[in-house]
Order: structure tokens, then sequence, then C-alpha cells
């Protein structure tokens, strides 16, 4: 086995440009794979923040009481349709206000929680179901009136919002597929080709290796390791460079989203994320490495 | 003693063409032949018949005991493990020193690396190259990368030498000495199939000879 290894890696050597352009394809091929694949993780976080936060508000009236009020409570929490129901007092209404407004403190200087209303506030499963259930809080005697989460611009967009996210999250993850499919596909014919080519130029080697006895397995193991070095380079590379641009972008994009955790904030679960897809990307680079190699030789051994 | 290889009615036909006629012949081991013959008779067609590159169209071949006719094709590399080789156009890997080339011999039939420097020194002092075992084919004469072929076919301690116009590239004197060379391996108990259009080299050693002509025996 050691043999083999030392062979595949004496051909890598003989011949550098070659393997430099295998390397390289697959090395854009995972670093454009990494960054779609953090690009979709981000688009879900995103979809995933603006689907859990509370996105519907039910104001009490003033006259309410605390067993009408606690009803409701309990009426939304039953529903399997609902869920993070939250009771807001008056007092937690107006540091809400006061903290929507703290870069102009005169705002809420004068204000006392008598002004603000009490409420209750909470999220559908699914946005297609908000307009029923809002037509059904509305219908509460203890409820003033029904808003939508403000950020999003009203109960009209609301939906609108989140499906134009989820569209292009969708977008995204299919643009992403096809991006990455064609650059394996391309990857895959570049070794191939480079593996043809190899194959090709130790044709009388292995003639040779076969008139002196030399078994399938002992001509093909060290294409077969040439190829997958070529799979865990280039995968290890393409995925140092993604994570070197993501590493550097992160602290930006984590600004610009505030509190929409679209990347990993725990330096662990980033990490190990990055882990992870270094495993995955290696072993798609085999894979594609083992099936390349495998019908190069294939192809060469019938002289085609 | 028995019969290291056993031709038995034998035919070979390559298209319209007949390489081979209905030859039967044995070859006893330890035994020196020659099998000559004019350039088409049917001397290759005769050593690749055994190594199983090419099938025979009838007749049955047999080597050590083995019906070679009837080998399944991925059994072939250990066929071809217990036989040594010599070509012609010698057949070694150019990028590799005489040693490697060597070594690759010992690779290929799995010996275990610690013992390949003790028994490349042995063949390469056998063949006469101990001195010249780092260089690499383009840097040796002919009749020495011709040894370096004998001794990658003598490495594996075949069970028997083919040796397909050895002489055919080299000058007479160089010629004389692997022709010297192979008859005392085979004095050393090696089985040795020689094939050769060159007269004076059969002359010179007075052996057993199979002579061909037309895919047949002429004797």
């Amino acid at each position: 086995m050691l043999n083999h290894l030392r062979t595949s890696m004496r051909n890598v050597r003989r011949s550098p440009f070659q393997a430099v352009a295998a390397i390289s394809v697959l090395a854009l091929t995972f670093f454009v794979t990494t960054l779609i694949v953090f690009l979709v993780y981000a688009s879900s976080q995103l979809i995933n923040y603006f689907e859990t936060r509370p996105q519907i508000i039910a104001f009490l009236k003033d006259e309410s009481d605390d067993a009408g009020i606690a009803d409701l409570i309990k009426d939304l929490s039953s529903n399997i349709k609902v869920k993070g129901v939250k009771f807001v007092t008056k007092e937690e209404a107006l540091e809400i206000y006061k903290k929507a407004t703290s870069d102009n403190p005169l705002l809420s200087e004068l204000l006392s929680p008598d002004i603000f209303p009490a409420s209750v506030e909470f999220s559908v499963t699914d946005l297609s179901l908000a307009k029923d259930i809002i037509d059904e809080v509305k219908r509460n005697e203890n409820v003033e009136s029904v808003g939508i989460t403000a950020s999003l611009g009203g109960e009209s967009t609301l939906g609108d919002v989140v499906d134009q996210l989820k569209t292009i999250t969708a977008n995204v993850r299919v643009g992403g597929a096809i991006v990455v499919s064609v650059l394996l596909a391309t990857s895959f014919m570049v070794l191939f080709v480079v593996i043809g080519m190899r194959v090709s130029m130790r044709k009388e080697e292995v003639d040779i290796l076969k008139l002196i006895g030399a078994t399938s397995g002992f001509i093909r193991l060290p294409v077969l390791f040439e190829a997958i070095f070529y799979g865990v380079v280039g995968a290890f590379f393409g995925w140092l460079a993604g994570s070197v641009v993501l590493m550097y972008v992160s602290p930006y994009i984590i600004s610009y989203f505030q509190d929409i955790p679209v990347l990993p904030r725990d330096p662990g679960y980033f990490f190990g994320m990055l882990g992870a897809l270094l495993a995955l990307e290696a072993l798609f680079g085999v894979a594609i490495a083992f099936v390349g190699s495998f019908l190069a030789l294939t192809r060469v051994s019938k002289g085609k | 003693m028995s019969a290291i290889v056993r031709f038995e009615k034998v035919s070979k036909r390559f298209g319209k063409i007949i390489a081979l006629d209905e030859i039967s012949f044995e070859v006893e081991e330890g035994e020196f032949v020659f099998l000559t013959g004019p350039s088409g008779a049917g001397k290759t067609t005769i050593l690749n018949l055994l190594i199983g590159d090419i099938k025979a169209s009838s007749g049955r071949v047999f080597f050590d005991g083995q019906e070679i006719t009837k080998i399944k094709r991925k059994n072939i590399p250990y066929l071809r493990q217990k036989i040594g080789y010599v070509f012609q156009d010698f057949k070694v890997l150019h990028e590799r020193t005489a040693r490697e080339n060597i070594e690759v011999a010992l690779a290929v039939i799995g010996v275990a690396k610690r013992d390949w420097k003790k028994r490349v020194n042995e063949v390469l002092e056998l063949v006469g190259l101990g001195d010249r075992s780092e260089l690499f084919p383009q840097q040796l004469s002919g009749g020495e990368v011709q040894r370096v072929a004998i001794a990658r076919a003598l490495v594996v301690n075949p069970k028997i030498l083919l040796a397909d116009e050895p002489t055919g590239n080299l000058d007479w004197d160089t010629a004389q000495n692997i022709v010297d060379l192979l008859s005392n391996i085979n004095n050393e108990g090696k089985t040795v199939m020689l094939a050769t259009h060159h007269e004076g080299i059969v002359y010179r050693l007075k052996k057993r000879t199979i002579r061909l002509e037309k895919g047949a025996i002429a004797q």
C-alpha cells in the first residue's frame, strides 16, 4: 500500500502543471460550495428569524380583567397554530418604547405606563393561518385591536415579506445547487481528463507491468491514490479559501444584521460547522476522484 | 525430470494466417531449449501463449501442470508472476534506475520491502551490474540494459525464463555475453526457453533446438 502511495506521489511530482490544474479546479468548486452552503444557511436563518419572532400583537382594553386576559392567553397557548404567546404589561410596554426611542430620551420622558395598553404577543406556525387567527382574536371582548409587527409593514405585507424571503431562499438554494453541480461536473471532467492523460502517458509502463505479472489492483491503485490526492487537496484548499473569506466578512455580516443570527455567533458552533463542511467536501472530493479515475482507467484500458 | 511446458496439438490462427499449426512438444524442468526459425515462424507466438498474452485457437498448453488454455483472465497475472520474460526491446522503465526496475518485479509479486535489497543485490551481481545499480537505462549500454531485464526476470525466482530474441538489438560480442549469462543461469537449474533466429548462437551453445517453419516444427 505504501509503495502505491509513493508511486502516486512520484506521478504527481512528474507532471506538476497537470496536478496544479486539477487541484485548482477542484479548489474553485469547493470554495464556491463553501460560500453557497453558508449563504443557504444564512437565508434559512433569516426566514426562521422572521417566522419565529412575535408577529401578532393583541392590544388589550384598559378595562380588561385578569381572568379575561388569562383566558385569552390560555386559549392562544392551547391553539396548535399559535406559538410564543407572551403577555406584555403596561410597564413593559413603556420599557419597550423607551428602548426603541433611546436615541431621543425626550420622547419618553414625560410618559407614564398608563397610556400604553397591555398586550398579548404571539406568532403563528404558518403565516397563511394568520388572518383567521387575527379575526378570532379580534372577536375577543378583552381585545381592543390587533396589530402586526411594525417592522414588517403591517398586516397586508406580513405574509408578503416572508414569502419574498422564502422565494429568495429557494432561489439561492436552486441557483446554488445549479452552480455547484456545474462546477462539480467541470471538476469531474478535468480530473477525468488529467487521469486519462496520466494513464495514457504511462501506457508503456502499464503494458510492461502487465507483462511481468502486475494485477489490475497493482496498476490501478497508484492512479486511484493520485486522483484521491487531487480530490482531498482540492477540497481542502477550496474549503480553506472559503473559510478565510467567511471569517473575514463575518463581523460585517453580524454587524449588519444585528439581532438576526444569519451566521452562528458561537465560535464553537461556527468552527464545528466549518469542520463538518470540510469532512463532507473531502468526502465529495474522494467520490469524484474515485469515479473519475475508475472511468478514465476503464476508457484508456479499452484503448478508446 | 518432469515436463514444465507441454504443447499438445496447439494451433493459433490470426484471421486467415496460421501462426502455429498443431504443434506438440515438451520442455523438461531444468532444460535449455532454443526456439529457432525465420521471422514469422511462430517463435514469439509460442512464448506469448505461455504467458497467456494470447489464447490458442485449438489444442492444449500446459505450464507447471496447469492448463493455460483454460486459465481465467483474472488469474493471468499470477501465471506471469511464475515466469521470467526477457524481451528483444528490453521493456525496462526508462525513468527508473536499474535497481528500481528490478524492485518493481518484487513489488508486483508482493515481496516485503525489507527483503528487496538483498535479493536485488544478488541478481545484480549475477548479471554483472553490481556497480551500475543506480544508473538509468539511458546511461547504460544495450547489453547492460538487457542484463537489467534479465535480472528483473530472475529476481522473482521464476519457474522458467523465457527470452524472446534477447540478442536481437545487440552486437555479436554482447550477444554472446548475454547468451552465456543465460546458459550459466540454466546451469544453476533454471529452465530456459530462448527464441532466436541467430544460428550462430544456437550453434555455439549446442543445446536442444526446436526449429519452426511456417508455424510447424521442422525437426
